[in-house]
């Protein structure tokens, strides 16, 4: 059964949800967000999309394994940390640093933003490969 | 000079790692080789032996050549360290020796349908394992080494692993012997924190020093039980017979230079350093001729001819073990000779075995008969064999058979009731010589079963049996030979072996020679004694076996085994089945309980002035707001809980209100989070409800609402209390400082929980995200599962 307004809400909402989230991840290091909570939050969006939808619209729209999804950040966040080891600092040590980019100014960047990703990729992977996983059974059921 | 010396360190660890890296490279040469795989393993285990023999001259010249890295923990006295003195030079020499003919032997043996490049990966593994145990310098490799022999021998063991019978006695070989192994360890380590060293040498130069410590009881009951156990000395004896279900090749190196052997090795190893005190002398002499008699007993009961080995094996051994415990000169060289002379007679009638079954299909003695006619040769061979097992002059055995009659008799001075001990050494080489002659002339000469001759070989099919080729009668030729060779001129080869090997068991040099003939002398009148009573039971056998199954005793050490272990599995699955019940009440109760105790007990030690906080913050009304909203929305969670929806979404709320305070305490990440998993728990909880009925059956008592309330309650309270206390520590200095502090300059980020969790303590955040990955695939996992069995519903 799909709600025709549930769905046209679901849709507009999409893409800024998605903002939002990429929006929290960057700011994580300065302002309240960070890898965690973005990820949770892109999680809840898609989510809404099971739920105005179905799993198989989704599934369509979004072609991606979510075990390789956990996989590719937990690789993310291990490699920026064994990156460290390279530079001969110990195991998970970051560097930042900031940069001047042409017409945005100075810009911080950091190795930390990017095992944040790491911790970003394997959230959405772990509560969507659960929550689908779970709504398939309950299709079935 | 220095260079050769050089050289030949480095060929005592080539010795060990040239059948190690064969064995390794066995799956892909067998590719290359096919069938012939077999002579890789010959060429492996020769090249082994051929770097002993060029390590012969700084062994004999009493110079024993050291080899040792600084690996694993030298911080802790734990290095690789390898020497070769007289004693694990010469049993490296036999293993090495014996493993070559071994492999050409099963290179023969081996039907083209078995997995041979396994068999001979696994035979050269546990040559290289019983190699390092001789070789070892240091207590803690050779006991690396020794668990070794015991894993790879339960792959040889149970090589037909689709036998149950040789799942089983693989099983039971690692149980018992990796028990023992067990045992050893802990002695080690008793040894190390009494004597500070686990070198061998060392300890054999402070042999005084190990024998006056306190703790020499329980050190060396703890090394002998796993020498008893290895080398399946009497009370644990009863795994050897169920070894035998491994191909027969494997039986031979197991029994005559391996494995078993590597129990009287170590015996001889520490022989030195434990001699001479009254309790090694009487628990290993009486372990031993408990052993001697059990197994030459048990060895006649047997028809199946492997079993009858399996059994004198164990009665050899003990003869073996009864020796080094006497702690005398004369007793290390009887038990070190006979060692050497049992591995070659041994080998040669396991092998012999190996080919009557073979060729016959069976193995049963009271079938096997008059093989002679068909098989000549084999029968010479075998002739030889059983003969020295039996102490008949001209023959190795009975060298070794003499000296042990001498050392026991050399005790009668000390009273009449030390004739005990050649009593029963004459009652076990009684029983031995019978056995023996079961093995030769029973099943060589005597009427020839019709059935054999015309048998066209059910089992292994081609025809009448006869002599095997000469893959398989070369390594028993060699093998008689050298029994013939020392039996007739002792002092060539078994001097170059012998000589170094009795120094190193005793301690120094010892002098002797190994005549054949003495003189009319005791040893010689029991000996005489003893083939005269053999020949007569062996003639009257009929009458012994007679005796035999009225005596049979229906409880033995192999019943107590099997409830052991059934009551083992038993108990460990109803205990599982106790705990883990599926009982979620259960599980909260288990989990819940125990810390309520060990809590209120914490707490209780600390008494109340620690708990309770020496002042309140004020509450602000938007707080009291907030609080009072929490505790309505929590009570109304219990009254609605019948109500699965209802209870999840008020439930909801409360967490929602728990993020608001958090808001309020001015921790906008934390409140994020607590927002965004309260949204997505309540889907999750959703997904779950869709299968459960809608309302909570009543499933508990009066009596158990009861009993989980006051858990829930003594909960509550105590976690109530652990919060307070946490408030009213008085921590010195906080870590919130150095982190508001450092956050910036040092994490670049002013976030501080952003830059805790994936910089400061980035390490725990990996952890982290790694248990969540691993919890959804197991979660994926399980609900898979279960789809899959109900599909097949």
């Amino acid at each position: 059964m799909m709600s025709l307004i549930l769905a046209t809400t679901a849709r507009g909402l999409m893409p800024l949800l998605l903002l939002f989230s990429l929006h929290l991840l960057w700011r994580g290091h300065h302002e309240p967000g960070g890898g965690f909570i973005a990820g949770l939050m892109t999680a809840a969006a898609l989510v809404l999309q099971y739920i105005a939808f179905n799993a198989a619209h989704v599934r369509k729209c979004l072609p991606v394994d979510y075990r390789v999804l956990i996989g590719t950040g937990l690789a993310c966040s291990l490699s920026t940390g064994l990156m460290a080891l390279i530079y001969g600092s110990a195991f998970l040590e970051h560097r930042f640093g900031h940069f001047h980019v042409l017409g945005i100014g100075e810009v911080e960047l950091a190795t930390a933003l990017a095992f944040d990703i790491g911790v970003y990729l394997t959230v959405i992977g772990v509560t969507l490969l659960i929550i689908a996983t779970l709504g398939d059974e309950s299709e079935a059921a | 000079m220095v260079g050769g010396q050089i050289l030949s360190v480095m060929n005592l660890m080539w010795v060990i790692a040239v059948p190690l890296l064969a064995a390794l490279a066995t799956p892909l040469v067998g590719r290359v080789l096919g069938r012939a795989i077999g002579w890789w393993a010959v060429a492996a285990s020769l090249v082994a032996a051929g770097l002993l023999v060029s390590l012969s001259g700084s062994v004999h010249s009493g110079n024993p050549p050291v080899w040792s890295v600084e690996w694993p923990a030298p911080d802790w006295g734990m290095r690789l360290a390898l020497y070769a003195d007289g004693w694990g030079w010469g049993f490296g020499l036999v293993v090495a020796g014996i493993g070559t003919l071994i492999c050409i032997y099963a290179q023969h043996y081996l039907s083209d349908a078995e997995p041979r490049a396994r068999f001979f990966m696994y035979l050269l593994l546990f040559e290289s394992a019983m190699l390092g145990v001789v070789l070892s310098a240091n207590l803690v490799g050779l006991v690396i080494f020794w668990e070794l022999t015991s894993a790879t021998s339960f792959l040889l063991i149970g090589f037909w692993h689709t036998q149950e019978r040789a799942r089983y006695g693989a099983y039971k070989a690692l149980l018992i012997t990796g028990l023992g192994g067990l045992a050893l360890v802990a002695g080690v380590v008793l040894i190390y924190l009494a004597m500070g060293t686990t070198d061998i040498r060392e300890l054999t130069a402070r042999a005084g020093e190990v024998q006056a410590h306190p703790w020499f009881v329980p050190i060396l009951v703890l090394v002998l039980l796993g020498v008893f156990t290895k080398s399946a000395q009497f009370p644990f004896h009863f795994w050897l017979p169920d070894a035998m279900t491994a191909p027969t090749p494997v039986s031979a190196f197991l029994h005559s230079a391996t494995m078993v052997k590597a129990g009287v090795f170590l015996l001889g190893r520490i022989h030195p350093i434990f001699r001479g005190r009254e309790e090694w002398f009487w628990i290993v002499s009486s372990v031993g001729m408990a052993t001697m008699l059990l197994g030459a007993y048990g060895a006649l009961r047997k028809t199946d001819l492997k079993a009858l080995l399996a059994y004198s094996t164990i009665s050899q051994l003990g003869l073996i073990t009864l020796l080094y415990g006497f702690g005398t000169q004369l007793a290390a060289l009887a038990a070190t000779f006979h060692i050497f002379n049992h591995a070659a007679f041994k080998a040669g009638l396991f092998l012999t075995v190996g080919i009557v079954d073979h060729e016959t299909g069976t193995r049963d003695k009271r079938v096997l008969k008059g093989l002679a006619k068909l098989m000549p040769i084999t029968a010479v061979l075998c002739g030889v064999c059983a003969l020295a097992s039996a102490g008949v002059p001209l023959l190795n055995g009975f060298l070794s058979k003499e000296l042990f009659y001498e050392e026991m008799v050399a005790h009668t001075g000390r009273g009449w009731w030390w004739w005990w001990w050649p009593a029963m050494a004459v009652g076990g080489s009684v029983l031995t010589f019978v056995y023996s002659l079961e093995l030769f002339h029973g099943v060589f000469f005597g009427k020839l079963d019709p059935h054999l001759e015309t048998d066209h070989g059910q089992s292994r099919g081609h025809g009448q049996p006869h002599d095997p080729g000469w893959g398989m009668l070369a390594p028993v030729a060699i093998l008689a030979a050298i029994c013939l060779k020392v039996g007739i001129w002792p002092g060539g080869i078994e001097r170059y072996i012998l000589d170094p090997a009795v120094a190193a068991v005793w301690g120094q040099p010892v002098d002797f020679t190994i005549k054949l003939w003495h003189g009319f002398t005791a040893p010689l009148i029991l000996s005489i004694l003893t083939a005269i009573t053999g020949l007569v039971i062996y003639w009257q056998r009929h009458r012994l076996a007679d005796v035999q199954t009225r005596l049979a005793w229906p409880f033995g050490a192999n019943t107590i085994y099997d409830a052991a272990l059934k009551g083992l599995v038993n108990g460990t699955g109803k205990l599982t089945d106790a705990l883990q019940n599926g009982r979620l009440r259960s599980y909260l109760w288990l989990a819940l309980a125990p810390v309520v105790v060990v809590l209120t007990l914490i707490l209780g030690r600390e008494g109340w002035s620690r708990i309770w906080p020496a002042q309140f913050s004020p509450l602000a009304p938007a707080e009291a707001v907030l609080l009072g909203l929490l505790i309505v929305a929590t009570l109304a969670v219990v009254a609605v809980n019948q109500q699965r929806l209802t209870a999840v979404i008020v439930l909801g709320a409360v967490g929602a209100l728990v993020s608001v305070f958090y808001l309020v305490l001015s921790a906008p990440d934390l409140a994020l989070t607590q927002l965004l998993i309260e949204a997505i728990t309540i889907i999750l909880f959703l997904l779950v409800l869709w299968q459960l009925p809608k309302s909570v059956p009543a499933l508990s008592t009066r009596g158990e609402r009861f009993r989980d309330a006051l858990l829930a309650v003594g909960f509550g309270v105590v976690m109530c209390l652990v919060v307070l206390a946490v408030a009213a520590a008085n921590v010195p200095k906080p870590v919130a400082d150095f982190y508001e502090a450092a956050s910036l300059p040092r994490g670049g980020g002013r976030n501080i929980v952003n830059v805790i969790l994936i910089d400061f303590r980035g390490f725990d955040t990996l952890g982290e995200i790694t248990v969540l990955g691993i919890a959804a695939l197991g979660a994926l996992a399980l609900m898979k599962l279960r789809r899959r069995k109900e599909d097949r519903r």
